[in-house]
This record gives structure tokens, sequence and C-alpha cells, in this order.
């Protein structure tokens, strides 16, 4: 009796959770699925949502004819627009689409600004730029942004995660068996979703499932991973060489970890290191780590358990970026 | 307060039973009664606290034209009692229609600001006539004042009904052994309630997202799979909105040991439109019939008139729900369907009874399309709207893509309908599940049900399903804060 009675309860609560509430249901989340071009984009035409079971976001991610996070069309960009590529962050994970740097960038520019990130790594980006030169009408200008969290740290992308809850820079789990029926019900449950909700924005339920080793907190994961020598080397020769192929402007995204964590000193060398050795090459690079730091308070750039910028650091990057492109091309851009 | 919000099921209901308990024991059930007035009174209060005094005005208004009636019998006097409550009616719903329409003449504006509609004002006005005419043939003798502002403020079917009879209600807060709030009653009516405010805030509220991405961009052509979708996503809004507030409705007022009369069972498992008014608002349909339609002759005068009073009759009900020409419309195209069906049995003459299988799902399934079609007109913002819709749902708006993407309507609609339709169209209802517990007045087990393996084994799965739904619908209301769509019924 017990038994019918529970997974009588499991039904209906299954059942009543995906109609009442709708954006818990994982199949309406972020999914990257379409693959074109050596890419995995999103599918086309779809319109999905990005939500945090820690309450950081809860977005809507809506994919145009090409796949790309952009209600503008690449086919319609000329050469005196902008594509910006990148990673996760320039995706605008965990953001509405008005809220990216690459929106908040035309505004500020006066020209119009093409979003072609999905998350992924260097390789990705220099498929993207591929994709969508071939798609625009002239030949836009690129900006180039390098992740150094996940690109420099030879961080491995998992292949693209149906939900938000295992894809970006704060993925990974250890313990298999656990694992898997995590990643299970996560792809499957939108009880799961909304049981993970309850426990994450509860903090006595979160400190206790803390203690008892089934959740970490996210930020308190891998406080950062240092990149040997080669991986240094390899990233920065990979950026020079896309950056100049396409004349591109290179923006380095500071890792969170260089302020937070038991190795930011170690953190900040290498990416001191790798801006240096891009620089040097003759690129152009905006480095975002002093932006960030200006007011002393980078992490409030992020959210509070993801290491995506807020709005915030969308609109800092944005500016900074503006001004920047502003010196480079003058009276050009 | 929603029967579906926080304030209602944590605050509000287990305060006032538990006050009720309380008078009942110590006080009395004239204290209970009293009491049960002033909190309907604050219930009816907390959406807008001005208008209880549109309320109160009303109810001794009402009150004192009863009593006079029931004294001297006279017809003068009921008229002017009819003529109160359709001038307060008329004015607070229907005057800005009346401005909205003359102001298209030529040469004519007339601008009466804003009129804030009083809620509920059709379901009371209502309710008060038929008590004016009862009492005036008769049929009601108590003039007690406590029993008549009860009558009419009883919170359980205050916003959206049941329209209660006089003599429905009353005697039973007079039977010791019905007013009376026990664990059976408790039982019973938390049961039936919870499997309400599930249909609620779980199916109603979230089909509505649907409904609403379309209707609200009806302008926008939508193409066939759009328009049935929205269409058929507000067919199962509006079905288990009403039938979920009139479960709540009979439920709440079950914990009082208060039985209601049925007044939703099943309507769209009919086979004919009239078998569909028969079970949709059933207590509407009964208002309409017996002080309406029969007082215009009904069918005693001939065919030509009979129709000519369904048609109006239908027209007037259309009028009730909304001050709108589309309200008008849709009760028209009721009436329309109700003379054709009437056309149809005198040319088809008697069938056999029970009709056959095939004949009933033929019979269902062009009800069903009927009853879809003419909700367009019922919740379309406008005329324009409406047209588009109708224009997408034949086809003149296009095909659109097969492959689901489509601007208006998320096509995971046409899963969910796979679920909702097997249960409207095949489930037993609320009041056949609950039939050991006599939940309504004058309710009868339809007895094709003995073939339904539902209904047969309710007693063995139908506690555990309703308090599965009690937990997710409560889960739902705690995630969603209180933030339910109103009911569809409350604002007419």
């Amino acid at each position: 009796m017990v038994g019918v009675f529970a997974l009588t309860l499991f039904a209906v609560l299954e059942f009543s959770v995906r109609l009442a509430v709708p954006e818990y249901n994982p199949s309406t989340h972020l999914e990257f699925s379409w693959h074109t071009d050596g890419l995995v984009l999103g599918q086309p035409g779809t319109t999905k949502r990005q939500i945090k079971n820690t309450g950081d976001f809860n977005v809507e991610v809506r994919f145009n004819r090409l796949g790309l996070r952009d209600s503008q069309d690449i086919a319609n960009a000329d050469d005196h627009d902008f594509i910006i590529v990148g990673d996760s962050f320039i995706f605008g994970w965990g953001v509405e689409e008005q809220e990216r740097v690459s929106e908040q960038l035309e505004s500020r520019i006066g020209r119009r600004v093409f979003n072609v990130a999905v998350p992924g790594d260097l390789d990705t980006y220099d498929k993207l730029i591929a994709y969508a030169m071939r798609k625009a009408a002239g030949r836009p200008r690129v900006i180039l942004a390098v992740s150094m969290e996940t690109d420099v740290a030879g961080y491995q992308m998992p292949a693209p995660s149906r939900t938000t809850a295992g894809a970006g820079p704060a993925a990974g789990n250890k313990g298999l068996g656990l694992r898997d029926v995590k990643g299970f019900l996560t792809e499957h449950s939108a009880v799961y979703f909304l049981l993970t909700q309850q426990i994450h924005q509860t903090p006595w339920l979160r400190d206790g499932a803390v203690r008892l080793g089934l959740i970490r907190p996210n930020l308190q994961r891998d406080q950062g991973r240092l990149a040997p020598g080669e991986a240094v080397s390899a990233t920065a020769a990979r950026t020079i060489d896309i950056a100049r192929r396409y004349d591109a402007t290179v923006v380095l995204l500071a890792s969170r970890y260089i302020w937070f964590g038991d190795k930011t000193e170690a953190l900040s060398d290498i990416h001191d290191a790798v801006a240096e050795r891009i620089r040097n090459a003759g690129v152009d690079v905006l480095d975002l780590k002093p932006v960030f730091e200006a007011d002393g308070r980078p992490l409030e750039y992020h959210f509070k358990n993801d290491g995506h910028w807020q709005p915030a650091g969308h609109a800092a990057a944005a500016a900074a970026l503006a001004r920047h492109l502003k010196d480079r091309y003058g009276d050009a851009l | 307060m929603l029967f579906s919000s926080l304030p209602f099921l944590f605050g509000f209901f287990p305060a006032v039973m538990i006050l009720v308990w309380l008078s009942e024991r110590y006080g009395g059930t004239r204290v209970s009664l009293s009491l049960l007035v002033i909190v309907s009174l604050f219930f009816y209060a907390w959406w807008n606290p001005p208008v209880v005094i549109l309320l109160i005005i009303s109810v001794l208004v009402n009150y004192a034209f009863g009593v006079a009636i029931c004294r001297a019998q006279r017809r003068d006097l009921l008229a002017l009692a009819v003529l109160f409550n359709l001038g307060l009616i008329g004015y607070f719903k229907y005057a800005g229609l009346l401005a909205e329409t003359l102001s298209m003449l030529p040469g004519v504006a007339i601008d009466l600001g804003t009129i804030t509609l009083p809620l509920a004002i059709s379901f009371f006005t209502f309710q008060q006539i038929a008590y004016q005419v009862d009492v005036y043939q008769g049929k009601v003798r108590d003039t007690d004042f406590v029993h008549y502002c009860l009558f009419v403020t009883f919170f359980p079917q205050l916003i959206a009904g049941p329209i209660v009879h006089h003599q429905e209600i009353i005697p039973q807060f007079e039977e010791r052994k019905r007013f009376n709030i026990t664990l059976d009653n408790l039982a019973a009516g938390g049961l039936i309630f919870a499997i309400g405010l599930y249909k609620k805030v779980v199916i109603a509220d979230g089909i509505a997202a649907f409904s609403d991405s379309v209707f609200d961009r009806a302008l926008e052509n939508p193409n066939v799979f759009e328009a049935w979708g929205g269409a058929l996503a507000y067919g199962m809004q509006i079905y288990f909105d009403f039938s979920g507030y009139s479960d709540m409705a009979i439920g709440l007022a079950r914990m009082f040991g208060i039985r209601l009369p049925a007044n939703f069972a099943s309507p769209y498992k009919a086979a004919s439109i009239i078998e569909f008014w028969q079970t949709w608002h059933m207590t509407l349909s009964r208002f309409l019939r017996d002080y309406l339609y029969i007082p215009l002759g009904g069918n005693r005068r001939g065919d030509a008139r009979r129709y000519a009073n369904l048609i109006i009759t239908m027209l007037l009900g259309g009028l009730w729900h909304g001050a709108s020409w589309t309200f008008v419309f849709w009760g028209g195209l009721h009436g329309m369907f109700l003379m054709i069906n009437h056309l149809w049995r005198r040319i088809r003459g008697p069938v056999p009874s029970p009709a056959s299988p095939a004949s009933r799902i033929a019979g269902r399934a062009l009800t069903f399309l009927a009853v879809m079609v003419a909700w367009v007109f019922f919740r379309a913002e406008s005329w324009d709207a409406a047209v588009a819709m109708i224009h997408g749902m034949i086809g003149m708006n296009g095909l659109g893509a097969l492959d689901g993407s489509w601007a208006l309507l998320d096509p995971g609609l046409y899963l969910w309908l796979c679920v909702l339709l097997p249960v409207v169209w095949l489930a037993p209802n609320t009041q056949e599940l609950a039939c050991d517990r006599d939940p309504v007045i004058g309710f009868v087990p339809d007895p094709a049900l003995q073939n339904n393996i539902l209904w047969r084994r309710r007693r063995q799965w139908f506690v555990l399903f309703a308090i599965a739904c009690a937990i997710a619908a409560l889960i739902v209301v705690v995630i969603r804060k209180s933030a339910s769509e109103d009911f569809i019924y409350m604002v007419f």
C-alpha cells in the first residue's frame, strides 16, 4: 500500500509540476543539440529556459534560425559590424539577451554587434567565426573573448549538457553512482529539480545536504585549476593564430578564482602571462581583469552560486570594450 | 482572497473553522450563523473593501423587499425588487457597454468614466432575484434576517456560485444534525476540496499559459494548429477552472456540514447541446430556465415561440457572463445550437434508450466541436480577435510548420491534451467518485458508471489519489506564492 501510494504520489507530483510550473520541466531547459558545420548549437527557432536551482537566474533563451542566441540575423552583417565570439560568458549564461555584453556594447558604440557565442573552447570559437563569416553579407570585424577559467586551464568542455545544472565552468561532481542518478533525474524529472531547488534555497536543508555529502556549494568545488606551462603556451598560440587571421580584438575574461580560493596568486600570474604573450605578438588585447578589480569588488560581478557574470558584469565588460574599440578604430568605428 | 491562495488555505479557512466550531459549541447555532455572515463579508471585502458596502446595501434592500412581499404578496413590490436588482447590475456591469455602443452612433459621445465592477455581482443579484420570486410565489416563508444574510453571503458560494435557492440552504443551517463540523464532514469536504484545488491550481492555471499565448496574440493570424490548440486549451482551462471552483465550493460548504446543489457534471461527456446545458453551470441553467425561459412562455406557445424563447434566454445568458458583444454572440450561438438540437429531435423522432454507442460518440464529438468553437467568442478579447481565431481554425491562415515551430503556441500543448481529453471524456467526476459521502443536493450517479473501472474501484484509490492531489496542489500553491490566476467565473 505504501509503495502504491508513493508511486501514485510521485506520478501525480511529476505530472503536476510539469504542467503547473513548466519552467521546472527538464525538457524545456536550455540544450545544445543541433549539429551543423562541426558545431553543436541550439535547435533553430526554439525558446528554452535557463534556470538555476540555487535561484541565481531564470531566463529565456531564444535561438534564431542559425541556432545562435541572437535576435539579429548574421546574414545582415556587413564590414562595419562586429561579431563577438566566446564561451558561456559571452553567450549570456544566466542573463536575458538584452543584458548581455554584446547588446550593451551595441548601444554604446552605435554599431551592430552579432553574438555568435556558445559554450566551447578555442576550436569552437574558430569554427563559430568561420560559420558566421559564411553566413554574413560582408566581413564583419571580430571580437574574440577568451575565458581564462576554461580555455587557458586546458579544461576540456564536457559534451554540451541538456540542462543548466551540469554545464559551464561550475560543472563536475565526484561519486560515480550518485552522479549517475543525479544526472538522470536532472535530465528527466521536474520534481527532482523542485526538490534540489528547495534544498539549495533553504539554508538549513542546504547545510544538512552539504554535511551529508549530497551537494557541494558551487563556488567551493574546484578553487580553480592551475594550467601547466604547455597549456598556457598552446592557448596563447591558438588565440594569436585566430586573432591574426581575422584581425580580431582579443578580450581576456579573468577567472573568478583569481579573487577567490587558495590559488589566487598563481592563477593571477598565469592570467598575466597569457595576456603578455598575446599582447607581445602584436594582437589587440583588452584585459578585463583590471576592469573588474577597479572598484575592489570583482566577485560582485558574478552570480553568488554560479561563476558567470551577472548583468552588472556584462555592463562593466561592455563599457570597457566600447572604450577600447573607440580607441582602436577611432573615426573608422 | 481566492480559495487557492495561501492566506485562505492557511489563514482564513482554518481560523473560520475553529471560530465556528467554538461558537457552535459555546454560543449555539444563532451565534455561529451570525459569525459566518461576518466572516463572509470579511472574505468578500478582502478584494476591495469599499465594494462590500454595495453588497451590504443590496442585501438590506432585498431583505426589506422580501419581508414586504412576504407580508403583502403584491406583484408591484416584486416588480420594484426585480427592477432594483436589474438597475444595480445594469449600472455597474452594463452601463459601460451601453455607453460604448451608443457612442458609435454619429454625434453621440458618452463617457461614464471608470465604473468598478463589484466582484460576483451577477451571482448575488440573480440569487436575490430568485429569492424575491420565490417569496412572491409562496415558496419561501422564512424572513429571518440572519438567515437571509447568510443565504446571500455564505462565502463558499458567494463569489461564483452555485446559485442557490433559499429553501435549499437555510433549512440545513437549522438542522442540528447537518450544520455540524464533524470528522466525517471534514473528511468528505476535504477530499472534494482537494480535488477541486488540484483542478484549479495545477490543471487550469497550468494550461492557461497555452491558451493565453494564442488568444493574447490572436490578431497575428494563428495557423490551424495554433488556433485549434488555443481553442482546445481554453476549453480545458475553463472546464477545470469552473469544475475546480465548484468542487472547492462544495467541499468547503460540506466541511460545515452543508450540501450545495450540483453545479458541474462532466459536461464534455454530453452527447448533445441540450445535455451540455444540463451539466454545465447547472444552477445558472436552472435559474435561466425557471426565471426567464418559462416566464417567457417556455415551450407552451408553439414551436416558433419556443425557439424564440430559447434564443432570447441564451442571448441574455451570454450577456450575464460579461458586458461585451462577444459574450452575447456566444450566448446566441448556443441558443442556435439548442434550437437546432430541438429541431433535430423533432425530425428524428424518439430514440431507443439507451442510445447506441455509435450515436453517443458521434453526438459527443459534434457537441464538443460546437462548444469549442463557441468558446472562441467567449474568450477572445475582441470581435476581430475571435474572427482571426475562427479563420485560423478553418485553415484560412495556413497549416503552419509540421515540425511544431510555431510562433504563438508551444506544441507541447498537444501532449497535455492527450492526457486531459480522455479525463474529461471518460473519467468519473468528483460527485461520482465521492457519491458514497452524499456530496451534493440532487445528484444521482450515471448508471453507465457501473462499467467504469475507475468508479467501481474508487474505494480503493480515491482517498489516496485525493491526498496525492492535495499534496501536489499545495506544493504548487507554495511555489507560486499565491500567484494563482483568478477564477474565470468570479468576474461575472
